[in-house]
C-alpha cells in the first residue's frame, strides 16, 4: 500500500519514532518501564479502533515495539512483559535474533488462501460458458448463480477467461501474491507463515499486508545507542534517498539533517555503485565476452542474488561475486576512518541481512531504512527547513546515482564496456520482482541468455520500490533522474574514487 | 477562473503522518480533471509550515484557498477541493 497513507503506516512510523525517542531520552534502567507505557500512548482509551479489542491492539503494538528494537516476538501463552530481554538489545552494535521478517501471528487475519470465486456480478446466464470450460466439472448453479465447488477446483482459471461478465475472479492473500518465491504458507490455525528456507527477505509481504501483520526487525535502538555513547558513526546513504524526505528536503539538506543526529558525515552509496559498475564491466569483458562464463548476473540486489545462487546452484558462478555498492562504500569510508562505525541508510529490508553475512566482511555496522530514519528525525524534532545547504553533493556519477531504478544497473555497466571495449556488443535482459527474476534465470538455464548481462531487482521499479521507502514510485523515479543529471561525470569509469577499486576486490 | 491554491505543510510531523501521500493524491486529481468536470485547475505547493502545524496533534495541515484544514486526511482534503472546484463552497 505504497503511496497511500493508512493506519498501518501510521502505527509503524509511530513505533519507530517512539523507539528512537526512548533510546535517546531514557537511562538504561528506565527502558523496561518506558517500553510498557508506549502501547498505552500510541493506542489510548478503552475502545478498539480496528480490531476486536483494545487489549489485542496494544498487545500487537507491543510486538511491533519488540521487533523495532530487534527483539523476537514474545510468548502469548505464558506471562511475559513486553520488555523481556531488553537488556540484551540496549547495546551499541547490531543485536540480531533470527528471523528478520516476522508474521505477528495474532495480528494476521487468516485471509483465505488462493481461491477462484464467483462474485455478485454473475447473472446466472443461459450460456454459462464457465460450466463448459471447467475441466473438473466443479461449477453448478446454486440459487440461480454459478457456484464453484472448492473441493474440485484446481484454479486453472479457464472459467475466469470464459465469463462474459468478469464475474469470476482469482483471489490470493496479499502477502502470498506479493511474494515472488512462494515462501508464504499457513500455520495450523490458517495464519500466514513464512517458510524461511524460501524467503529472501525482500520485505514485499510486509508492504502488502493490509493488517500490518508482517514486520521486520529494526536496528534504530542500537544505532541511537551508539550515537548516544559517542561512537564515531558515518552514514552511507543509498542512491534511492533523493526525494524520499519530501519536496523541501534537497539531497544536501537531507545530509545536513542526518549529521544533526550526531552522524559525522554522510557518503553516497552511489560511489560504491560507480566502482561496482566498473568491476562488473571488467568481469563481463573478461569472463563473458571471453567465453568462460555463460552470462553475468548483477550483484547489487541481495534478495535477487541470494535467490539466484540458492535456487539455481548450477548458475551460481555466473552471478557476480563483486562487492555490493553498500559494502564498497563502507570500505571506502573505513579506509579513512578505520575506527568508525558505518550505518547504511537505504530503502531495503534485505540489506539488513547482507550486512550481517559472514561470507563477506561487510564493514557495515548498522542498516536502517528511510522510514526508520524518518522516525529518528521525528524523535529528535529535526525540521528540514532549519537547514541551509551550502554547495552541492558531488561524490558520485550519473551512473552510480541511476542504480535504484530498475534497468539502470545493467545500462551503467554496459556504458562502461562501450567506452573501454566498443567492439563488444553487450546483450542485456533485466527483470523486476522475484517471480520475473526466476523466469529470466530459467531462460538462462535453458541456454537462452548466453552472452548476456542480466540485471535482477526484487522490488517493483527497483530499489525505489523497496520496503523501507516513503515516496510513491513515480515521484521517486523523477527525483532520482534529477539527481542523476546533477552529477558532473556520466560514467562509473569517471568516478573520482577509481583508485579505491582494489577495496572492492578484497572479498574476504 | 483562477486555479485553486493548495498548500501542504511538509514539516517532519506532517510528513510522518502522510503529507506526501496527501500531496500525491491531490496531484492525481489533475489526471482526472475531465472525469471530475472541474471548473478550475489546482495549484499545489509544498510549504515548510502552516497555521497550527507546530502542534503534532494537528498534523498534517493543508490549506485550500483560505481554509486551513488541520488533521488533514486524503478524504477530507479531497472533498473540500472538489467543493471548491465544482462550484461549491469556495466558488
Amino acid at each position: 500500500m505504497r503511496g497511500i497513507y493508512t493506519p498501518v503506516t501510521e502505527l509503524r512510523r509511530k513505533v519507530y519514532a517512539a523507539v528512537a525517542k526512548m533510546a535517546w531520552e531514557c537511562e538504561e534502567n528506565e527502558y523496561a518501564s518506558r517500553m510498557e507505557q508506549i502501547p498505552y500512548e500510541i493506542i489510548p482509551g478503552e475502545d478498539a479502533r480496528y480490531r476486536d479489542s483494545v487489549f489485542k491492539e496494544r498487545a500487537i503494538l507491543g510486538e511491533r515495539l519488540r521487533l523495532a528494537m530487534g527483539l523476537s516476538l514474545y510468548p502469548v501463552d505464558r506471562p511475559s512483559p513486553i520488555s523481556k530481554d531488553i537488556e540484551k538489545t540496549a547495546i551499541d552494535e547490531i543485536y540480531y535474533e533470527p528471523e528478520l521478517i516476522n508474521v505477528i501471528p495474532f495480528a494476521c487475519d487468516k485471509c483465505p488462501t488462493k481461491t477462484v470465486e464467483v462474485t455478485a456480478n454473475c447473472r446466472g446466464c443461459l450460456a454459462h460458458p464457465c460450466w463448459s470450460v471447467c475441466p473438473k466439472n466443479a461449477i453448478s448453479f446454486v440459487d440461480g448463480k454459478s457456484h464453484i465447488d472448492q473441493s474440485k477446483c484446481i484454479k486453472c482459471g479457464r472459467c475466469i477467461e470464459a465469463c462474459p461478465y468478469n464475474a469470476i475472479i482469482e483471489y490470493d492473500r496479499p502477502c502470498a501474491s506479493a511474494c515472488g518465491v512462494k515462501a508464504i504458507g499457513s500455520d495450523e490455525k490458517g495464519r500466514a507463515k513464512i517458510d524461511y528456507s524460501k524467503c529472501v527477505s525482500c520485505g514485499l509481504c510486509m508492504v502488502n499486508c493490509p493488517f500490518g501483520a508482517i514486520t521486520d526487525k529494526s536496528q534504530i535502538f542500537q544505532l541511537v545507542h551508539a550515537l548516544k555513547g559517542g561512537e564515531e558513526v558515518y552514514g552511507a546513504i543509498a542512491p534511492a534517498f533523493v526525494g524520499q524526505f519530501g519536496p523541501l528536503a534537497s539531497p544536501e539538506v537531507v545530509i545536513e539533517a542526518i549529521k544533526s543526529l550526531g552522524i559525522k558525515d554522510v557518503f553516497e552509496v552511489a560511489i560504491g555503485a560507480d566502482l561496482g559498475s566498473v568491476e562488473e564491466a571488467h568481469h563481463y569483458v573478461e569472463k563473458v565476452a571471453g567465453g568462460d562464463d555463460k552470462f553475468l548476473g548483477t550483484s547489487c540486489c541481495p534478495s535477487w542474488s541470494v535467490m539466484a545462487k540458492r535456487d539455481f546452484p548450477d548458475l551460481a558462478e555466473c552471478i557476480s561475486g563483486e562487492l555490493t555498492p553498500m559494502v564498497g562504500t563502507a570500505r571506502i569510508i573505513k579506509k579513512e576512518h578505520p575506527d568508525a562505525k558505518i550505518v547504511f541508510i537505504g530503502p531495503c529490508a534485505a540489506k539488513k541481512l547482507e550486512a550481517m553475512r559472514r561470507s563477506v566482511r561487510s564493514d557495515v555496522d548498522f542498516v536502517i531504512t528511510f522510514e526508520e530514519l524518518m522516525g529518528m528525525f521525528a524523535a529528535k524534532n529535526v525540521e528540514f527547513s532549519d537547514f541551509k545547504a551550502d554547495g552541492t553533493v558531488e561524490q558520485a556519477t550519473t551512473a552510480g546515482r541511476s542504480y535504484p531504478v530498475a534497468g539502470n544497473v545493467a545500462k551503467a555497466i554496459a556504458a562502461n564496456i562501450a567506452k573501454t571495449n566498443p567492439e563488444i556488443d553487450v546483450k542485456i535482459d533485466s527483470a523486476m520482482g522475484l517471480a520475473e527474476c526466476k523466469k529470466m534465470l530459467m531462460l538462462a538455464k535453458a541456454g537462452k541468455r548466453d552472452g548476456y548481462l542480466l540485471e535482477g531487482m526484487a522490488c517493483p521499479g527497483g530499489c525505489i520500490g523497496g520496503a523501507g521507502t516513503l515516496l510513491p514510485l513515480k515521484k521517486a523515479e523523477i527525483s532520482v533522474n534529477k539527481f542523476m543529471k546533477a552529477a558532473k561525470e556520466p560514467l562509473g569509469l569517471d568516478s573520482e574514487y577509481l583508485d579505491d577499486l582494489p577495496l572492492m576486490k578484497d572479498i574476504k | 477562473m483562477e486555479p485553486l491554491e493548495v498548500k501542504i505543510c511538509m514539516n517532519t510531523q506532517c510528513m510522518m503522518k502522510g503529507a506526501m501521500d496527501i500531496m500525491d493524491q491531490i496531484e492525481s486529481l489533475n489526471d482526472i480533471v475531465g472525469d471530475l468536470n472541474l471548473t478550475r485547475g489546482i495549484n499545489i505547493e509544498a510549504v515548510p509550515e502552516l497555521e497550527g502545524s507546530s502542534d503534532p496533534d494537528m498534523c498534517p495541515v493543508v490549506q485550500i484557498g483560505d481554509l486551513v484544514v488541520k488533521q488533514a486526511t486524503t478524504e477530507n482534503v479531497m472533498s473540500v477541493i472538489l467543493d471548491a472546484t465544482e462550484g461549491g463552497l469556495y466558488k
